[in-house]
């Protein structure tokens, strides 16, 4: 295979994924050991999480390595405000278009203070690992 | 814990603990109360946190079965969501503890924490970040007389707008400056028990941590059938029926409900008792979240 096919291909792949389910990767992906935190973020008006990613998100935190937690967009801590650790998921999540109803939920991955990844309304266990890994 | 397992005939439809159990041989949620906690009622006392059922958890009766074998598979009853029994013996105080599993339930949600097997008898999970709750924090507003009980509109009309305190007992050290013990009842190993206290004898300053504990959207089903959609989506639903008040949260088709009582057991609603008791039920669906879940109080 030709270097120019190889990467005809990576692109076609690339395309296929953006299209598939949103999934943005902005700059160079942060590896495993980077992430900190994974946040669903949501608004119930538009449904609940998917029974399945509700347990993929608390299975990832019981492993105590990654911070895995969901999110409802009506939430603030006890003075009113949006929790400090949902400052950035949401503004990321509200600049992928939440809460619509074609983008009910977005699940941002962290990286410190830092969103690194994103999927739009993901279905699957695998839909999560992919973007969490 | 399978949605499909018979349910134990004993534990269906039980008279109210509080009528045995009570020294005055009245229930801590009389008919009285009952009449009282119209949905209408239960929502005005919520204000600004009530909700109306949205339209997106609704889930056809005949998916209801399906919905049910996906929470097995996945131990995301409000049931998982669960961490501990309460033990309110011999007091009045169900409705508060009723409250409390309601609110553990909706918070855990949010932290990402889940029990598979939901609360065990003299059983505490191992590195769970739950916050135990305190029911008399709430109660003794309700209440000031002790014996007698109080409404569900009371109850969550204080716990919306002063918050909840922390019980004793916690599974960790959070650093918490007020906390109160749970109940003036039996207690256990995840509740702390204690003498009574009155709103004028809280810790000072007891409004700053309290705050950090309310709950900030309130859902009321106008119908039992949303009642179960509200449960097939991991909300606990609080009712008050029969003497008694406690939190629906498992539905196992054909037969009825699950709930954890605060009599550090597990009891059962048959369909009938759904059918007849949902009005005045509510769900918690958000509450208060930290800045970190390590410091839930800040």
């Amino acid at each position: 295979m030709t270097p120019a096919r190889r990467l005809g291909i990576a692109a076609l792949l690339l395309v296929i994924a953006v299209s598939r389910g949103g999934c943005g990767i902005p700059g160079l992906p942060v590896g495993p050991s980077g992430v900190t935190a994974v946040v669903y973020v949501y608004e119930k008006d538009y449904g609940e999480p998917p029974a399945v990613i509700r347990a993929t998100i608390s299975k990832i935190d019981s492993e105590g390595k990654i911070r895995a937690s969901v999110f409802e967009e009506d939430t603030t801590d006890g003075t009113g405000e949006v929790p400090e650790q949902y400052k950035v998921p949401l503004a990321t999540a509200r600049d992928k278009g939440f809460p619509t109803e074609e983008v009910p939920a977005v699940l941002v991955v962290m990286a410190g203070d830092k969103s690194v990844r994103f999927m739009k309304a993901p279905k699957t266990e695998q839909d999560v690992m992919q973007v969490v890994q | 814990m399978n949605s499909f397992d018979l349910i134990d005939p004993a534990l269906l439809d039980a008279p109210s603990p509080e009528i045995a159990q009570s020294p005055d041989g009245h229930p801590g949620y009389t008919t009285k109360f009952e009449a009282e906690d119209t949905t209408d009622a239960v929502r005005d006392a919520c204000g600004s946190a009530s909700r109306s059922f949205p339209k997106a958890l609704w889930i056809e009766p005949k998916d209801w079965e399906t919905k049910a074998r996906e929470n097995d598979k996945f131990k995301t009853w409000p049931m998982n969501y669960s961490s501990r029994y309460t033990n309110q013996v011999p007091t009045h105080e169900c409705t508060c503890h009723s409250l409390v599993q309601n609110f553990e339930c909706a918070w855990n949600r949010a932290a990402g924490l889940s029990y598979a097997d939901g609360p065990r008898k003299n059983f505490r999970y191992a590195k769970t970040r739950a916050v135990f709750m305190s029911p008399m924090s709430v109660y003794n507003r309700a209440n000031p007389n002790i014996r007698g009980g109080a409404n569900v509109r009371q109850v969550l009309e204080i716990a919306v707008k002063y918050g909840i305190l922390p019980d004793k007992i916690q599974p960790n050290e959070y650093g918490f400056k007020h906390q109160l013990q749970g109940t003036q009842g039996g207690g256990n190993s995840n509740q702390s028990s204690g003498e009574w206290v009155s709103v004028r004898n809280m810790p000072a300053g007891w409004e700053e941590t309290a705050k950090h504990f309310r709950p900030l959207e309130v859902i009321f089903p106008e119908s039992y059938e949303q009642a179960v959609c509200l449960v097939l989506h991991g909300y606990m639903v609080s009712v008050g029926r029969s003497g008694h008040a406690i939190p629906w949260a498992q539905y196992l088709p054909g037969q009825g409900m699950a709930y954890p009582d605060s009599y550090n057991v597990t009891r059962y609603d048959s369909m009938a008792t759904v059918r007849r008791a949902w009005g005045g039920a509510f769900a918690i669906a958000t509450v208060t979240a930290p800045d970190d879940w390590s410091k839930p109080a800040g």
